[in-house]
Order: C-alpha cells, then sequence, then structure tokens
C-alpha cells in the first residue's frame, strides 16, 4: 500500500519539480563534488536469474560499476566508427532538405518544432544514434574475466552446471527508435542491442531445475575470491483465468473492450512477476512491445496465492504474444526493495569473508500464449 | 475508560460547590471583556490592573479577564493594551460579591503611545510559557511576502522553526517532521493546511486575528502531536458599525461594516463583515487566477486550453453573545485544490482530475456560570479528502469504444469533543480540566472505479482527559502541571503524557524557565525519507502494531525585558524520540503489518531571539543551532548498522541559522520591510559512481541495462550550500476615489542568490545540475477596503 502511496506521493512532487527547475539551474562541475566519492573504487555487480521453464535462458550479468569521475563511457563521440553521416545526394559538402540524414539527426531533441543540435552538420553528436549507444558502452562495463561461474546443488555441492562467458548471451529491445524528430522515432521504432554475460555452456542447456531444491552460484574471480549465492526455483504462473474470452488452441479470444481482467496466480507466495507483451501482428504492421515486472497487491481468499490482474482495455485490435513470468522473492525483491544497494537483505551475493557484493541471484519461470483482441461483440 | 472518565466528572461538577463556597468570604471578583471600541472585537493580552494593589490579569483569546481575591474596597481600575488608549475607571468592590466590567477600547496612534506595562508584559509576568511566540497580523502582513502575506512564512523566520525549501511553507520545528505540529484554526486541528504542493498556506492572512506559537514544551491541554502547536484564531468581525442597512429594519438584525479586498499577481482575497442579531458575522474568501489568465493567453492564441489549475478557500465565522454569561460560535473553513488537463488524441482521450483540500466546521458554547469558572464546549468536524481520477477512453479500427478509470481516493473524517473548563482558583492559582473525544476515520482506496485494488477504511477513537494546574505560589515563581490521559482504541495501554514547566523571576526583568512533558502521536503521514518534494500528505492512523509515535521535550532557557519594547530569550532542548516511524524500504506488499519500520531519534540544539515590538522599528534577530540523528533498523535484521545506513540524520538536521526580519514605519502612509536568511542548507546523499541494474527499473525487465543507478555513499552524509535570501517590500497607503487602499512591492531574493534546491546529476553526460529555489523575484498587490 505503502509503496503505491510513496509512488503517488513522489510522482506528483516530480510534476512540481519539472516546473520549478525550468526557472533557475546551474551547472557545475564532477569535480566540486570529490570529497564525495575520493574514497570510492570500482566494484561489481551480479545479477543472476535461474530459468526453471528454460534453463539454457539461465544468465548470470557480471558489470563493473563506473567511477563518477570517469568521462571514456559517455565521451560524446563514435568510438567504434559505426555512425552514418548525412548521405550528401548533390555533393554540395553540406547537408539539404530532403536529404537522408541517416545517424546525423542531431542530438538533444526537445519537440516538434525543435531544430536537434548538430542536425546535418556531418559529425557525430551526443545524442544521435551510434554514439555512446549500448553496442560502445556495454563491452566497457561488462567484466568477462572470471575464473570460472558453476551451479552446486546446495544440499550436496555436487555441481549441476558450468556457465561460460558468452559476448552475444542475450537482447534486449530499446523501444522509439534512437530519438529525433517523430517521423524518424516511426521509420524505426525500436533498437535490439545484445549484450555479454555468463550462459550455461551447452553440455548443460537440458538441466531440468528441481523447484524444491535450494542452488548455489559459486563464481571464482581473477583474484581467487570466491563469491557466491543461493537462490531458491520458482515454478511458471498458474491460473489463468479471464471472463468473455475463449480458447482457440494456444490463443486466447476476446473483444477489445472487455472491461474483465485477465488475471493469474504465481505457484507460490512470491509477490514478482512480470508480463511482456509482443504486438505480433497488428493491421498497420507495426511492432511494438512492452514488458515489465509488476508486485501483487492481493492475495486469493482460498489459495492465499499473490493474485496479478491486466487490463487491455485501449490496446489496438491485432494478435498479441503474451509472456508472463513468475519471479522468486530474492530477485524480485531486488527490483523493487528500496533498501541501499549495498543491505545485506537486498544483495544475497557474499565474498569468502561473508561482505556484501552487489546484485541478486534469483529464478524465474514463464507461461506464454497467445491472445487475440477483436472489435466489440455486437448486443 | 470509565475509571478516569467518571472521577473526572465528579471533579469537574464539584467545582460549582466549591465555588460557591469560596464566594463566602471577605473578597470581591471581576470580570469582564475587553472589546475594540470600532469593531466590537475581542481584545486579547490586554492588561487589567487594580492600581495599588498589585492584583491583575490578562485577558485571554477571547477577550475575557477575571480578577478574584480583591479585598472590598473603592479601586481605580486600568486597563491597557498595545496599541489601543488606556482606559481607567473607577469601581467599588463588595465582599463575597462579583461583578462584570466591560470595557471598550479605543485604538491609539502606536507611534504616539506610552506603552508602560503591556499585555505581553502581563505574560512575561504571570505566565509559564516556555518557547512560546505569539504573532500579531501586523508581523506577519509588514514583512516580504512571497506573492501575499503568509503566517507560516513568518513562522519559518523565529529561530528553531526551519522550511524545507523555498516550495514549502510547511514548518519544521526543531527537527520534527511537519506532521508533528498541531496546526488550529478557532480550535480545530486542520490536516494538511496548504495550496499548492506547499508553496502557500491556506490561511488568509486577513482573516487571522491572532497566532499562537508554542515550539516546545507546551501545556496538556494540547495532545496528538509532539513537536509544536500553531493555534490561529479568526477574526470574529466588526459587530458595532451598520454601514449598508442602517436605519432600514433588516439593519436591526444584520448589516455589513465593512469590505476589503487584495488583488495581487497570484489571486483576488475579500474580506466582508458586519453585525448580525448579538454579535458578529466574517466572510473572507479567496481564489488563485492562473487558469483565467490561461484560459485568455489561449484564447488569444486560439488554441484548446487542456489544463486547469487553481485553489480556493473560504472562511466563515457568526458569534452571537446570547446574553453575558452565554456565548455561541460557528465557523466554517473551506479550501480546494483542484488540477484538470485533457490529452485527445485521434483514437484516444486522457482525461485527469486531481481535486484536494479541507474543510471543516465548529460549533462552540462559552458559558461564563461566574467569576471563576470559564467552560468552553465544542463539537468540531474536519474533512481531508484527497481525490485523484484518471479516465482513458480509445477507440478502435472498428469504431468500438472502451473506456478505463484508475481512481485513488484518501479521506480523513475526524469529529471532536471537547469541554474545556478553566477554574480561576486565585489570582495566583488556576486549573483547567479537559475531556475530548475524537473520532478519526481514514479511507483508502485505489480502484478502477468499479473495483477497488486497496480499500482501507480505518476508524480509531481518541479519548483524552486533560487536568492542568498554574500556580504562582509568589510572586518570583510560577508552576505548571498537567496530565493527558489518552486512550488510543487501537492499542490496548492507557498513554499517560505528564507536562511540567516553571518560570522563576531572578529579577524583575529575567526569567530562568523550563519546560519537561511525554507527547504521543497516534496519527502521522507516511514520509518517504528520500522524496525531494511532496505535494501532498498520506494521513494514517498509527497501526495496532505499532507504538505511538513518542517523544520527550527537555527545555531550559532564559528571557529578558530589556525595555522600550525590546525582549530578549535563550533557550536549549533535547527532544529523545523512542519511537518514530518511517516507510518500510523493504515492504511485503500483501502484508499490511510491515508497511513502517519503527526507529529511535535524537534532537537537541539552541536559540536565541531579541525582539522589538513597539516603535517605527519593529522586529527580530533570531538564531539557532541544531543537531539530530535516527536509527532504524530497515532490513529487520535486529542489527543498527551504521554502514548500511541505519545510522543517520534526519533531512531536517539543520546545524546553523540565522534570520533578521526588520520594519520601519517611515511615516503614516510609507513603510518598509526587510527580512534577511542565512542558514546551513538541506543534507542529501552524495553519489559515488553508478551502474546499469535492474534494482528500480520495474517497467522494463527485460531490458536490464535501461537503469543507470546511482550508487550512494552515506545517507544524508552531504550538505548542498549554505542558503542566503534577502527579500525587501515597501508598501504606501493610497487612497484612489476615496477609497482606503494599500499598495505593497516586494522583491524576493533582492541579491538573486542561487540557492540549490537538488542536485540533478547527468551521469551519461558527465555534468552535475544544480536546481535553484526562488530566484529575484518582483511582486506587487493593492490592497484596498470600504
Amino acid at each position: 500500500m505503502n509503496h503505491t502511496k510513496r509512488m503517488l506521493s513522489r510522482g506528483f512532487g516530480l510534476i512540481l519539480l519539472a516546473l520549478v527547475s525550468v526557472s533557475c539551474t546551474e551547472e557545475l562541475s564532477i569535480a566540486d563534488f570529490a570529497e564525495d566519492f575520493e574514497s570510492y573504487e570500482v566494484e561489481i555487480r551480479i545479477e543472476g536469474v535461474l530459468d526453471q521453464n528454460d534453463f539454457s535462458k539461465s544468465i548470470i550479468r557480471v558489470d563493473r560499476t563506473v567511477l563518477v569521475t570517469d568521462t571514456s563511457l559517455f565521451n560524446g563521440r563514435d568510438d567504434n566508427g559505426d555512425w552514418e553521416s548525412y548521405t550528401d545526394e548533390n555533393g554540395n559538402g553540406v547537408w539539404d532538405e530532403g536529404e537522408p540524414l541517416n545517424d546525423d539527426i542531431g542530438g538533444a531533441f526537445r519537440g516538434p518544432e525543435d531544430i536537434p543540435e548538430g542536425r546535418g552538420n556531418g559529425i557525430p553528436d551526443p545524442g544521435e544514434p551510434h554514439v555512446d549507444d549500448f553496442i560502445e558502452v556495454l563491452p566497457q562495463v561488462h567484466d568477462s574475466s572470471m575464473v570460472s561461474v558453476v551451479l552446486r546443488d546446495s544440499e550436496n555441492a555436487s555441481l549441476v552446471a558450468e556457465f561460460v562467458w558468452k559476448s552475444q548471451a542475450a537482447t534486449f529491445d530499446v523501444s522509439f527508435g534512437p530519438g529525433g524528430p517523430p517521423e524518424l522515432a516511426a521509420q524505426n521504432p525500436y533498437i535490439r542491442y545484445t549484450y555479454g554475460a555468463y550462459v550455461p555452456d551447452v553440455q548443460y542447456l537440458a538441466v531440468q531445475l528441481d523447484s524444491s531444491k535450494q542452488y548455489t552460484v559459486e563464481i571464482t574471480t581473477p583474484a581467487g575470491k570466491i563469491i557466491s549465492a543461493t537462490t531458491d526455483i520458482i515454478t511458471s504462473p498458474q491460473n489463468l483465468t479471464w471472463e468473455n474470452t475463449t480458447w482457440v488452441n494456444d490463443t486466447l479470444v476476446t473483444p477489445a473492450n472487455n472491461i474483465a481482467y485477465l488475471t493469474w496466480n504465481n505457484p507460490n507466495e512470491s509477490l514478482f512477476g512480470s508480463l511482456k507483451l509482443d504486438l505480433y501482428f497488428r493491421p498497420d504492421s507495426i511492432k511494438g512491445f512492452y514488458a515489465y515486472t509488476r508486485a501483487a497487491f492481493e492475495e486469493d481468499l482460498i489459495t492465499g496465492l499473490p493474485v496479478f490482474r491486466e487490463s487491455f482495455i485501449g490496446f489496438p485490435l491485432g494478435m498479441y504474444r503474451i509472456t508472463l513470468s513468475s519471479i522468486n522473492n530474492s530477485y524480485g525483491n531486488y527490483i523493487y526493495s528500496g533498501l541501499p544497494l549495498r543491505d545485506r537483505e537486498m544483495s544475497n551475493w557474499r565474498d569468502q569473508n561473508g561482505n556484501v557484493v552487489l546484485g541478486s541471484l534469483g529464478s524465474s519461470s514463464s507461461f506464454t500464449f497467445f491472445l487475440r483482441l477483436e472489435s466489440a461483440r455486437a448486443g | 475508560m470509565n475509571r478516569f472518565i467518571l472521577p473526572s466528572l465528579i471533579f469537574i461538577l464539584s467545582i460549582f460547590f466549591v465555588d460557591q463556597s469560596i464566594a463566602q468570604n471577605k473578597y470581591g471578583r471581576i470580570n469582564g471583556v475587553l472589546r475594540h471600541a470600532d469593531t466590537g472585537e475581542p481584545l486579547m493580552y490586554g492588561n487589567v490592573t487594580i492600581k495599588g494593589t498589585g492584583i491583575g490579569a490578562a485577558s485571554d483569546i477571547a477577550g475575557y479577564y477575571n480578577i478574584s481575591n480583591i479585598p472590598a474596597g473603592n479601586y481605580t481600575m486600568l486597563v491597557t493594551i498595545i496599541g489601543h488608549e488606556r482606559i481607567e475607571r473607577e469601581i467599588s468592590v463588595v465582599a463575597g460579591l462579583e461583578q462584570r466590567q466591560d470595557f471598550e477600547m479605543d485604538p491609539a496612534d502606536i507611534e504616539g503611545e506610552e506603552v508602560i506595562v503591556t499585555g505581553e508584559r502581563q505574560r512575561f509576568e504571570r505566565q509559564v510559557e516556555v518557547s512560546a511566540v505569539n504573532l500579531s497580523m501586523r508581523d506577519v502582513k509588514v514583512m516580504p511576502a512571497f506573492v501575499e502575506a503568509d503566517i507560516f512564512r513568518t513562522l519559518q523566520l523565529l529561530p528553531g522553526v526551519q522550511s524545507s525549501s523555498d516550495f514549502s511553507s510547511a514548518l519544521v520545528v526543531r527537527g520534527g517532521s511537519p506532521d508533528e505540529n498541531l496546526i488550529m484554526l478557532d480550535g480545530i486541528e486542520i490536516y494538511n493546511p496548504f495550496h499548492l504542493g506547499g508553496v502557500f498556506s491556506t490561511f488568509n492572512a486577513d482573516a487571522i486575528a491572532d497566532a499562537e506559537f508554542l515550539a516546545g514544551g507546551f501545556p496538556a491541554k494540547y495532545g496528538n502531536r509532539i513537536s509544536s502547536v500553531l493555534s490561529i484564531t479568526g477574526r470574529e468581525g466588526d459587530s458595532k458599525n451598520s454601514k449598508l442597512f442602517k436605519g432600514k429594519k433588516l439593519g436591526e438584525y444584520f448589516d455589513v461594516s465593512q469590505v476589503r479586498g487584495e488583488v495581487n499577481l497570484l489571486s483576488s482575497k475579500l474580506l466582508a463583515e458586519g453585525p448580525i442579531g448579538r454579535g458578529s458575522w466574517m466572510f473572507s474568501g479567496r481564489r488563485t487566477y492562473f487558469d483565467q489568465i490561461a484560459r485568455v493567453y489561449y484564447w488569444a492564441k486560439d488554441e484548446p486550453m487542456d489544463w486547469k489549475y487553481y485553489f480556493y478557500d473560504f472562511q466563515g465565522k457568526v458569534i452571537q453573545n446570547i446574553n453575558p454569561t452565554n456565548r455561541l460560535s460557528f465557523s466554517q473553513y473551506q479550501g480546494r485544490d483542484r488540477i484538470e488537463f485533457q490529452l485527445e488524441q485521434a483514437d484516444s482521450d486522457v482525461n485527469f482530475r486531481w481535486d484536494w483540500g479541507n474543510s471543516t466546521r465548529s460549533v462552540e458554547w462559552r458559558w461564563v456560570p461566574n467569576t471563576k469558572i470559564v467552560s468552553t464546549l465544542s463539537m468540531a468536524n474536519t474533512n481531508y479528502k484527497f481525490d485523484v481520477n484518471l479516465t482513458y477512453s480509445a477507440t478502435d479500427s472498428a469504431g468500438s469504444n472502451a473506456e478505463a478509470q484508475f481512481v485513488v481516493f484518501n479521506e480523513i473524517n475526524d469529529w471532536t469533543i471537547k469541554e474545556n473548563m478553566d477554574w480561576y482558583i486565585s489570582p495566583a492559582h488556576t486549573v483547567t480540566m479537559g475531556l475530548e473525544i475524537k473520532d478519526l476515520a481514514v479511507n483508502f482506496n485505489i480502484g478502477d472505479g468499479n473495483i477497488n485494488f486497496i480499500d482501507e477504511q480505518e476508524d480509531n477513537t481518541i479519548y483524552s482527559a486533560i487536568l492542568q494546574d498554574k500556580w504562582q505560589p509568589n510572586p518570583v515563581i510560577m508552576l505548571q502541571g498537567g496530565m493527558r490521559l489518552t486512550k488510543y482504541s487501537a492499542h490496548d495501554n492507557l498513554y499517560y503524557e505528564p507536562r511540567l514547566g516553571f518560570k522563576y523571576l531572578l529579577n524583575k526583568d529575567l526569567a530562568l524557565k523550563g519546560a519537561w512533558g511525554i507527547y504521543n502521536q497516534f496519527i502521522f503521514t507516511a514520509q518517504d525519507e528520500d522524496a525531494i518534494l511532496s505535494i501532498v500528505d498520506f494521513w494514517n492512523p498509527i497501526p495496532e502494531n505499532y507504538g505511538a509515535k513518542a517523544v520527550q521535550h527537555y527545555i531550559l532557557g532564559l528571557e529578558q525585558w530589556l525595555g522600550d519594547g525590546w525582549f530578549t530569550s535563550v533557550e536549549g532542548y533535547y527532544k529523545p524520540y523512542s519511537n518514530t516511524l518511517v516507510i518500510n524500504p523493504n515492504q511485503n506488499f500483501i502484508d499490511p503489518d510491515d508497511d513502517y519500520t519503527e526507529g529511535t531519534a535524537e534532537v537537541y540544539g539552541a536559540e536565541f531571539l531579541v525582539k522589538k515590538n513597539t516603535g517605527k522599528v519593529t522586529g527580530w534577530l533570531g538564531l539557532s543551532y541544531m543537531n539530530s540523528s535516527q536509527e532504524f533498523d530497515f532490513n529487520g535484521d535486529g542489527q543498527i548498522n551504521e554502514l548500511e545506513g541505519e545510522v543517520y540524520k534526519s533531512k531536517y538536521d539543520q546545524p546553523f541559522s540565522a534570520n533578521v526580519v526588520l520594519s520601519y514605519a517611515a511615516s503614516k502612509k510609507n513603510s518598509f520591510g526587510l527580512t534577511l536568511s542565512g542558514s546551513s542548507s538541506n543534507l542529501y546523499t552524495p553519489t559515488v559512481g553508478y551502474i546499469y541494474t535492474q534494482n528500480g527499473s520495474s517497467f522494463d525487465y527485460d531490458n536490464p541495462y535501461n537503469r543507470l543507478t546511482e550508487i550512494k555513499g552515506s545517507r544524508n552524509s552531504a550538505r548542498y550550500p549554505d542558503y542566503f535570501r534577502v527579500d525587501v517590500s515597501y508598501s504606501r497607503v493610497i487612497n484612489p476615489f476615496k477609497i482606503e487602499g494599500l499598495f505593497k512591492v516586494q522583491i524576493i531574493n533582492v541579491t538573486n542568490h542561487f540557492n540549490t534546491f537538488v542536485y540533478n546529476w547527468d551521469l551519461a553526460a558527465g555534468t552535475v545540475e544544480g536546481i535553484g529555489m526562488f530566484p529575484f523575484l518582483p511582486t506587487f498587490g493593492v490592497e484596498f477596503k470600504f
């Protein structure tokens, strides 16, 4: 309950903050804050999620923190040479209206009537596509130097799987394109990025995790330190119900103005889940998506299991792919908790001396189906 | 419950019999009311003395005074009050009898008046008032203000009182959070006394007669708050000057004596008053016009206006003096803020409406059965509502419509019945007894208009019995002891709150004073300690599985009269909180019993004030020092660990502040105001590094790199640069079209000093942007009266 109140209170506070921030600001140098951070050193953060439904999707992301004084990460330059200037079709050496801008769309786009700074100037500018983007930045924060990453049965310490570094371990999509004017965003509504992480070695892809057991991940660092964390295993969401819908094979069919809620439960008392929705097919053929975690605020009166709800009012007609995931408490708490990152309850990773290492190890499991939103039924 | 209510009732009833027996002696008694000769409004803090005897009394907030134990004989009564002509009246006191002597005081030219002993001096000599300040509306109105005079902004300039920022008029008193202040209008609690997220207070300065502020050590008659008390008395209205219907039949029952108003850049205000029946009425109202100005702007641009914001408030009061011993009063207040906006697109509409505000109403019966007893029975209702409604409607490609709603509703409904009885045993001895029953219903819903996802309804009752004894055993010692017993229906235990205070006159102008007390609070706001701004407060009753917020006040100080209206005081205080609550950062969303984390805290500090009340130049200098710390077991491991951020300074910690407030009445027409403020600024938690993390990135689970999270250093371990601000004002009496008026120009932050409100770290750009508070800001306004 207070989470909601806090979100509301902050949200409304931010409205006012946005108003007052317009009037009076002052640029400062990070060097002015040197005494705040002079004793801080780079450390690692480990986010590990074991997938009960498909172990091959399990992943352990090991990344380094960045000092506030480190300007190499976001330097406003095209470090990997993938930035593409405008196409000078008439060969006059300058960009003319109507010539393709490519990546040279300008940065700091502020609205429909704004001409972004650096637009068509032939050089990379901060805020333009392929300048300080994830392709440049992520390799600099990834830490692939771990000597070993292994998964063990917590009860008997037997080896379950080994994880190896893969530079293209997984992907994520960033919506609304690279920024810039709406017409460009519409042409390229999202970008897919890959990132590096530790994933199960190929011989372990078929491992089945037992939801009645606990598992421990052990990581050996180049300095010989052992970092470990233990997690329970959660199974997929269950008890999917939705009034006024019909199942046709693996597809739920419903009128778009169905005011009832899609509801489901987690398999145990864990309060956390996620919903991922792909606009898989729409009449205008535009692909879009969203995916977010959620916390349950109510429980089923009979089973006591957490209840999740979703409304699809206002979604365009079409066919969607929906993935519902359950997330175990340790990882869900890591996402939602307001505790400091270094708190013992926040992170379950420890080095051999019992010191907290930033991050979390948890588990998830998912269930996928299709949804067809039809026009409102007569009567 | 019965075990303390019944004895208290017996005690109260018995005093009538006691009083009758006391009457059969060799002394006489006098009581009465001091009123303004022009308007009939009661005059508080007037000084009534029997010349040549040293016997006297000060009038209370209703203008009432009472002098007993006067030996039989012929005397001259002397009545003085600042700003009014003195009155002398010959009287004859008869043994065993009481008599009523009312006085109507003519206003005097303040510059020419020789103030020998003011009512405030009387209070100095006879009242145990530790950490108390009385503000006249003149104090509030002459000083520079942000757009319009605001009593909260004036209070923020007193030592020990601070604001969290220029954007907030909420009071932070001696390190206590704003919800720990008891804010009352005519004795009724106001839960969220602000507009626009705290930028303005809800109280219209024109409608206020007096404000008493107690920064700590307050007596037993005030309860359910643990830091301070601000008791505002609304104007009663002019009961004497019939103007509109004078000489007409209607004028015998109702008339208008005065209408005054103010127009400024923010709002327009109107106040009207006059006689009604055997008493008076007063009405004041205010409305902002951001929205109306914007409407003209959009009309000129020929664009639809898709947003609206305004606030309004009004306050009314009706007094009826049924006879010399009985008086009835009714007062009402209503204030509302409203934000609306619409987003219209080709296939969908979003309508957002957000209303919040207070409304209060109260009936009070004041009964003076004899010269020793004043009884005040009141019934009050205060209601605070917060209502958000978001409607999303969409039309699909086949033309079908669908609508979704999001509704948030929070309401506090407080009904209070209170009986307060002052028993004037002798001029040196007064006993106050009281009973109070407060029913507190809190409602919080979140839903879609049909289903409530969250539906919390709590109804608690707070029963309190109060006994307070003020005794001056000799001319140099004043003692005040009291006990407040409280039963909170959500808890099994009975809360005992003893309160003690003393004043010892070291010489005729120098006093040593002190207070100690235990204070509990049963309702509070859910504070997000990391929130930069909070527009609204969500009030919650203390749940049954948490203890009440509890603190002790230890206060010791000196105060001295310096002559010619000068006064100075120094006070030190220590406030150990044995229980305080913050939102649990690690709560289970389904479990209703882990919403908060309990902790302890301590605050200590010292304050110095020198004040000048009379003459052409008035004002004060206030200095204060404060230190605070607090401890919470946030992760619930049973240990307090400083490295995990469980021991830290309060966000209200402010080691140093200095304020100078001056007003200069250069002539009858021209006056100037100046305020100068310098202080330590707010604390913040510094950023030491950053990293991509899923923590806090709940809206994009599939992208683990969507959130560049700041790694924080120790909580509240850094401080923004020192705060400095100078405001000036000039006002001139004007008479356009023979209408009495006042033109006022004010400049906020005349030196345009950049006072940092918050730092915005742009990690990707490698820069830090300081967001400032009020810049150089001139405003003006016009007041009129006819």
